[in-house]
């Protein structure tokens, strides 16, 4: 093959084809900005993120977050900007200062705190029922067995 | 003309809803039966009469008629006929008619069907039943009438919002609100048995059937709804944590602990007090959950205050409610007292009291993160929102710990469970979790969520097939035939059991498909002409083309993609950008293929004036486990309710 066609075909390769299938992926800019639209809430739409929501204020604020990862801003800078501009409404979940603590933890802590008067109320109970007089425990087949005749008679 | 006649009946059913309370009092005090009969006339009337009002807005729908504010509100001459029949309960007002109007259904029901075997119970039914038809109607009639007329006549109407014009949305609200309503015969049952002093297990045993049908279109609805969210919102998710979901989420989670416990108070006398707790606050919820969902009061105080007296009479109507059932629940305490008997705290009694803390836990935090917003607002004047990663890092743990319980729960003897049995029934599941997991992190699953999830689906999975397996073959030896006759056998003589284990299996799938199409969703979203393509995962979708289709009511863009994998072409979907003409609303139509359990879900959001379209692709795995779980739930329930009854029943 002589240079000249060699060069031709190289040539040809590097011409992107107008008509032909191009295979269209998404760029490190467009997860970047589906990553930060997903912790930012739609303020318009009940409880939708920006990336979710159709509504035209979600895609000019998704067009902001592009702009500005153009200029070259950082994930939390973008975040940052959110929240200065509109306040904690705009994240997707209740920031963990001050007050809100309290509906992070509301749950363990009742979880804990019911658990624990469960366990002393139980206890409790258990210790004032009368013992039933103790039987060795029979083979589980017996038992078992038992559980057959019963539910056959019922 | 018509519609006057639907308005008419409904205001004489009112009338017989006072008369139906005043026959309730007056057959207790004259203790003469003929009072409480008329007063099963005046339920029998009212549902009839409220048949007429739901008809004859039906019928103003069919003919829209625009003279009608609701139907203008509501329906379009374009509005294809499916939807004006379910555009009826598309609006407040007719939704609450249908709410109400299902009350009557079912309060009718129960008073044929329980009149012989519980005559002393009638009276306080037909009082209860009433009173709460009573607020609804005064609702309806004075402040939120879908019989009201417009003048002058619109030319045409303003169409039924196109985001309910989804067939999942006609099933939706009726299902849900049967769920709702169902819960309130045994709440009437259980009102009867505080004011009647009358604190046995009947009322419970009475109204099993019905708090289980009740649960189970409650699930249905909830579900619904999910797979309405899922294919007509387009973002490839079927849950969003909304506040309008959580309204429907709140009385299933307390109804599921009542469903337990009632198991307690069954086979143990226990827990009396705690029972009817129970019913109060799952009916409660199911009504603050239907006032509150379109009255918008859950996306801001402010909504509240433009509609003051709404507002004002939902709150008192509900607090009033309340506050009658809990009063009547803390006057008969001292009678409620049981001798509370515990052996152990490794016990099935100990087990479902737990299983009922974690139910409680869960409707709190959703109560919590649901009302956040607006007390925060309120008190501080401070805006925040409670969205999906709260609740999926605060409920996580909760779910995960009951899906644990519900593995011990069934297999631990009742009273006391020494170490022995405890071995022998769960060791195996311990183990097969452990070795689930290993399989799972060796296969590249490391995702915390899905290897916790993993293990305790085995876990419970497990132990329900190991317990069941044994007794199907024990059956099967007995009967000297081979394990399926066996295991049917096992099945139908104890049915409650074992379709409830059936309901727990339908969970574990439900989870697991929850996990997978969560954990392992793939997305992804790329800008594209015709004839380019992109890939995801395995498939690889090609634009062959855009073109305009037309439906009666809108107009669409649609794309037309081939899908393939490798060199196959497998399938073409139709994703569409619609704009329904009557409100211009824009709406993204899905497009489905199915494999393998799981979705390739496909919408294109955009389409630019030059050719540029916006294509979103998502990928999820076993998303119809999701579903599947659900239908196996529900004929659990359904085998569980259609059980032969037994002698003590």
């Amino acid at each position: 093959m002589s240079i000249r066609l060699t060069w031709c075909l190289a040539a040809l390769l590097m011409i992107p084809l107008p008509l032909s299938a191009a295979v269209q992926d998404e760029t490190d800019v467009d997860i970047q900005v589906r990553e930060i639209a997903k912790t930012l809430r739609c303020t318009v739409c009940q409880t939708e993120n920006i990336w979710e929501s159709g509504a035209p204020l979600a895609q000019q604020m998704r067009g902001v977050i592009r702009d500005r990862i153009a200029l070259g801003h950082s994930t939390e800078e973008i975040r940052a900007y959110f929240l200065s501009r509109y306040g904690d409404y705009i994240l997707m979940e209740p920031p963990k200062h001050g007050v809100n603590w309290l509906i992070w933890v509301a749950p363990f802590l009742l979880l804990v705190i019911g658990g624990f008067f469960l366990y002393k109320e139980v206890t409790h109970w258990v210790r004032d029922t009368p013992t039933p007089p103790s039987q060795p425990e029979p083979p589980l087949d017996d038992e078992a067995r038992k559980r057959i005749e019963r539910e056959l008679k019922s | 003309m018509i519609i006057e006649i639907g308005h008419f009946s409904t205001i004489v059913a009112l009338v017989l809803s006072v008369f139906g309370m005043a026959s309730a009092v007056l057959a207790l005090q004259t203790r003469n039966p003929d009072w409480a009969r008329s007063g099963r006339m005046a339920i029998t009337l009212i549902f009839v009469l409220l048949g007429v009002g739901m008809l004859s807005l039906v019928y103003a729908f069919i003919i829209r008629d625009f003279s009608v504010l609701y139907v203008a509100n509501n329906s379009n001459s374009k509005l294809p006929f499916f939807y004006t029949v379910a555009a009826v309960w598309g609006g407040h007002e007719g939704s609450l008619l249908l709410w109400v109007f299902i009350l009557s259904v079912f309060s009718t029901l129960a008073v044929w069907l329980h009149w012989r075997t519980q005559p002393a119970i009638m009276p306080y039914l037909i009082g209860v039943e009433s009173a709460i038809i009573f607020g609804f109607l005064c609702l309806i009639i004075f402040l939120s009438s879908p019989f009201e007329r417009l003048l002058p006549v619109p030319l045409d109407g303003k169409d039924l919002n196109p985001l309910l014009q989804d067939p999942a949305m006609v099933m939706h609200p009726p299902m849900l609100y049967m769920g709702y309503v169902g819960f309130s015969i045994p709440f009437s049952f259980a009102m009867a048995a505080l004011f009647s002093g009358r604190l046995g297990e009947e009322w419970i045993k009475v109204t099993q059937r019905w708090s289980m049908f009740a649960w189970m279109c409650l699930t249905t609805g909830i579900l619904l709804g999910g797979y309405w969210a899922y294919y007509e919102l387009g973002w490839g998710g079927y849950w969003g944590w909304d506040p309008v979901e959580n309204a429907s989420f709140m009385p299933w989670l307390v109804g599921t602990a009542y469903l337990h416990s009632v198991l307690v108070q069954e086979k143990r006398k226990m827990f009396k007090v705690w029972n009817l707790f129970l019913i109060i606050v799952t009916f409660s919820l199911s009504l603050i959950g239907t006032f509150l969902v379109r009255s918008g009061v859950l996306t801001s105080v402010h909504s509240f205050a433009t509609d003051p007296e709404r507002g004002l009479y939902i709150l008192i109507f509900v607090g009033t409610v309340i506050g009658i059932a809990f009063g009547a629940l803390i006057l008969r305490s001292n009678k409620l007292k049981s001798q509370v008997e515990m052996d152990s705290l490794i016990s099935r009694e100990s087990i479902f009291l737990f299983n009922n803390l974690f139910f409680l836990v869960a409707a709190a935090t959703v109560f919590l993160g649901t009302l956040y917003p607006l007390i925060l607002e309120t008190l501080q004047d401070a805006k925040v929102t409670v969205g999906p990663p709260y609740y999926n890092a605060v409920f996580m743990p909760i779910a995960l710990g009951l899906l644990f319980l519900m593995g011990i729960g069934p297999y631990i003897p009742w009273r006391k469970a020494s170490v022995a049995s405890l071995k022998k029934s769960f060791s195996t599941p311990l183990l097969a979790g452990a070795v689930i997991v290993a399989l799972l992190f060796v296969t590249g699953i490391h995702n915390l969520y899905a290897l916790a999830g993993g293990y305790v689906v085995t876990f419970a999975g497990m132990a329900i097939v190991l317990d069941f397996g044994k007794i199907s073959q024990l059956y099967a030896q007995r009967n000297g035939s081979n394990i399926f006759q066996g295991s049917l056998a096992a099945f139908t003589a104890n049915q409650r059991r074992y379709a409830s284990m059936l309901t727990h299996i339908g969970v574990l799938v439900l989870v697991v498909g929850i996990i997978a199409s969560t954990v392992y969703q793939t997305e992804k979203v790329v800008s594209m002409r015709v004839g380019d393509e992109f890939e995801i995962g395995d498939y690889r979708m090609k634009l062959a083309k855009i073109h305009e289709v037309a439906g009666g009511n809108w107009n669409a863009q649609e794309g037309v993609f081939q899908v393939f994998k490798g060199e196959d072409l497998i399938t073409e979907l139709r994703p569409q950008k619609r704009i329904y003409s009557a409100t211009q609303t824009p709406t993204t139509e899905s497009a489905i293929y199915a494999t393998n359990m799981g979705h390739v879900f496909l919408t294109m959001p955009e389409v630019s004036e030059d050719g540029v379209a916006v294509a979103r692709g998502v990928l999820n795995p076993l998303v119809l486990w999701v579903w599947g779980g659900g239908v196996i739930m529900g004929l659990g329930v359904i085998l569980n309710i259609l059980r032969p009854r037994k002698k003590e029943e």
